[in-house]
C-alpha cells in the first residue's frame, strides 16, 4: 500500500514574499483518510499538489510508497494517482464513459476491459448506466462530481488526491456525496488526502486531520484527538472544540457500538444505520422511551448504541 | 448567362481553379497559423505585437499587396497565393488563439493532474475544444478568401476573376454578372458547408 509523506518541504511562489508551505512534515498513512484543514491561504491546496508534481517544493521532499515524487516520471507519476478538483474539470467534448475511460486509455487497456470498468464505476457512484452516453453539460453539479470521482478511480490507483470536491455543491448533495465517499472508502481503502476548508466535512471525513495556518502545520490529530487537545487557540477556534454535540457529531456510531442483548433489541427501538454520526443517534435517543439506538448495516441490525456509551465517547480510530 | 450555357467548360474550369486557389492557400495558412496560434498562447507577451502587425497586413489593398510580392513570386498564382496566405493569418490566428484561451483550465488541469503528456493534452483536450472557434475563423477566412482570389486573375492565377476582368475589358455585363453571380455562390457553399461542420462538431 502506497503511503503518502511529506519530508520538510516548503515552497514560495514566484512574486511573492510569503513562504506557502513552511518546512511542513506530514504522513499520511496507506489507506487512511487525511484532511487537510485551513483557512484559504494556508497552503493546503499547495502541498496537496506537490504530491502528483502540479506543484513542486523549493526545498524537502515528497514521498510517495517511500519513494521520491521528483525520481519518477511525472505522466507515470500522475496515473498513478487519482486526482478530483472542486471545478471537477470534465472534458465537455466527451461523454461520461470517454471521460472516465481517459486514464485507463492512456494506459493502453483493451476496449473490453475499459467497458467493463466504466460499467462497474457509474454503479460504484450511483448513477444509472444510461449516463455512459451523456455529455457533462447535461449533468446536475452533484452527478458531474460523480463522475469526476469515478474518473478519478478508473485505473484502481491507491492514492486519490482531492482537493475541495464538493466546494461548489449545495448543502443536501454535498451531505450525501460525503456519505457516499466515506461508503466508497470503507469498501476501497485509498490513501485519501482531502483538502478543505470545512470543518464539518473535515470532522465527518477525516481518519486523521491536518490542520494548517500559513503555511506551517499546527496539528495533526484524529476529529476527537483533535476536540479533546487542541494545540492552541487557533485549532480550538477553528474546531469549536467545547461543543460536546458537535464532538459526537462527528463519531461514527460504529466508535460506540456494542452487541445487542441476546434476545434482541426492544420492538420499537429506532434504527440507525451504520456510519451515521452520533449526534443523529442522540436526537433519536431524546425521543421520550427510548433507552438505546439499534445500528443496521443494510437493513440488519449489527449492534446498538447506549446513552451511557454515548456519555464516555472515546477517540479511537472507527476502523 | 448565356456564356455559361455557350461554354460551360470554360466556366468549369475557372470555377475549379477558382476552388484551387481558395484551398490551397487555405490549407497552407492554417499550417502556418496553427503552431503561430498555438505560441502565442503558449507565450501570451507576444500576442499584441504579432496580431498588430497580422492587423496591419490586413489594411493592405489586396491588389497592392499582389504587386509588391511579385518580385519574390513572379506573375502567377504564386504571388496571389501568397498575399491570400498573409491575408488568412490574422482571421485564424486569432481565433486559434481565442479557441485555446477558452478552453476551461479546470479541464486543462484535470488533464494533467491526470498524466496526459504535453502533446496528449494540446491533441485530445485543446484542439478539440478549440476546434469550434477554429473552424470558425476557417468559415470566415474562406469567404474572404474566395472574394479576394477574384484579384489574382489580374496576375494570370485563373479563377472567377477572369470572368469580370474579361467582362470589363469587353463590355460584357453578362460576363461580369455570371463571375460575380459564381463567387458570391462559391463563398455561401464555403459559408454553409462549414457552419454545418461547426454544428456537428459541437458537443451536445
Amino acid at each position: 500500500m502506497n503511503g503518502i509523506r511529506f519530508e520538510q518541504v516548503s515552497k514560495t511562489y514566484p512574486n511573492s514574499t510569503v513562504q506557502a508551505v513552511q518546512q511542513v512534515s506530514l504522513e499520511a498513512l496507506p489507506g487512511l483518510f487525511l484532511v487537510l484543514l485551513g483557512p484559504s491561504g494556508c497552503g493546503k491546496t499547495t502541498l496537496l499538489k506537490m504530491v502528483n508534481r502540479l506543484q513542486e517544493p523549493d526545498s524537502g521532499r515528497v514521498l510517495l510508497d517511500g519513494k521520491d515524487v521528483r525520481s519518477l516520471e511525472v505522466t507515470a507519476l500522475r496515473r498513478r494517482i487519482g486526482y478530483v478538483i472542486q471545478q471537477v474539470g470534465l472534458f465537455p467534448h466527451m461523454t461520461v464513459a470517454q471521460n472516465i475511460a481517459v486514464v485507463p486509455e492512456l494506459n493502453g487497456w483493451t476496449r473490453a476491459r475499459i467497458q467493463a470498468r466504466v460499467d462497474e464505476l457509474l454503479d460504484m457512484v450511483n448513477l444509472p448506466l444510461d449516463f455512459r452516453n451523456r455529455y457533462p453539460a447535461q449533468l446536475s453539479g452533484g452527478q458531474q462530481q460523480r463522475v469526476g470521482l469515478a474518473r478519478a478511480l478508473a485505473a484502481d490507483p491507491e492514492v486519490l488526491l482531492m482537493d475541495e470536491p464538493f466546494g461548489a455543491i449545495d448543502a443536501i448533495t454535498r451531505t450525501s456525496l460525503q456519505d457516499q465517499l466515506l461508503e466508497l472508502q470503507r469498501r476501497l481503502h485509498k490513501t485519501v488526502l482531502f483538502v478543505t476548508h470545512d470543518v464539518e466535512e473535515a470532522l465527518r471525513l477525516a481518519d486523521q486531520i491536518a490542520v494548517l495556518r500559513q503555511g506551517r502545520l499546527v496539528q495533526v490529530d484524529t476529529p476527537c484527538g483533535l476536540l479533546n487537545q487542541p494545540a492552541d487557540d487557533f485549532v480550538r477556534q477553528l474546531l469549536n472544540s467545547d461543543d460536546r454535540v458537535r464532538q459526537i457529531g462527528l463519531m461514527r456510531v460504529e466508535t460506540v457500538m456494542t452487541p445487542l442483548p441476546a434476545e434482541g433489541a426492544p420492538p420499537g427501538q429506532p434504527e440507525i444505520a451504520l456510519g451515521k454520526d452520533l449526534r443523529q443517534a442522540l436526537s433519536l435517543m431524546l425521543r421520550p422511551g427510548v433507552q438505546a439506538v439499534t445500528v443496521v448495516e443494510q437493513g440488519r441490525p449489527v449492534g446498538q448504541v447506549t446513552f451511557e456509551a454515548l456519555r464516555s465517547v472515546g477517540c479511537e480510530l472507527p476502523r | 448567362m448565356s456564356f455559361l450555357f455557350q461554354y460551360p467548360q470554360v466556366v468549369l474550369r475557372l470555377i475549379g481553379q477558382h476552388l484551387v486557389l481558395t484551398l490551397s492557400a487555405l490549407s497552407i495558412a492554417l499550417l502556418i497559423a496553427l503552431p503561430l496560434g498555438w505560441a502565442l498562447y503558449r507565450w501570451p507577451r507576444w500576442r499584441t505585437p504579432v496580431l498588430g502587425v497580422l492587423g496591419v497586413l490586413y489594411t493592405i489593398p489586396s491588389l497592392a499587396l499582389m504587386i509588391l510580392l511579385l518580385p519574390w513570386f513572379g506573375l502567377n498564382a504564386r504571388s496571389v497565393i501568397v498575399a491570400l496566405i498573409l491575408y488568412n493569418q490574422v482571421i485564424l490566428v486569432r481565433n486559434i488563439w481565442v479557441g485555446l484561451n477558452e478552453v476551461d483550465p479546470a479541464a486543462l488541469e484535470a488533464a494533467r493532474g491526470m498524466g496526459m503528456s504535453p502533446a496528449q493534452v494540446l491533441w485530445r483536450v485543446q484542439l478539440p475544444l478549440a476546434l469550434p472557434a477554429i473552424l470558425a475563423g476557417v468559415r470566415l477566412g474562406a469567404v474572404v478568401t474566395v472574394a479576394i482570389a477574384t484579384i489574382g486573375a489580374r496576375f494570370g492565377s485563373g479563377g472567377l476573376g477572369v470572368l469580370l476582368f474579361d467582362g470589363v475589358a469587353q463590355n460584357r455585363p453578362d460576363k461580369i454578372f455570371l463571375g460575380a453571380l459564381l463567387v458570391s455562390a462559391l463563398a455561401l457553399v464555403f459559408q454553409v458547408g462549414l457552419q454545418q461542420l461547426e454544428r456537428r462538431l459541437r458537443p451536445a
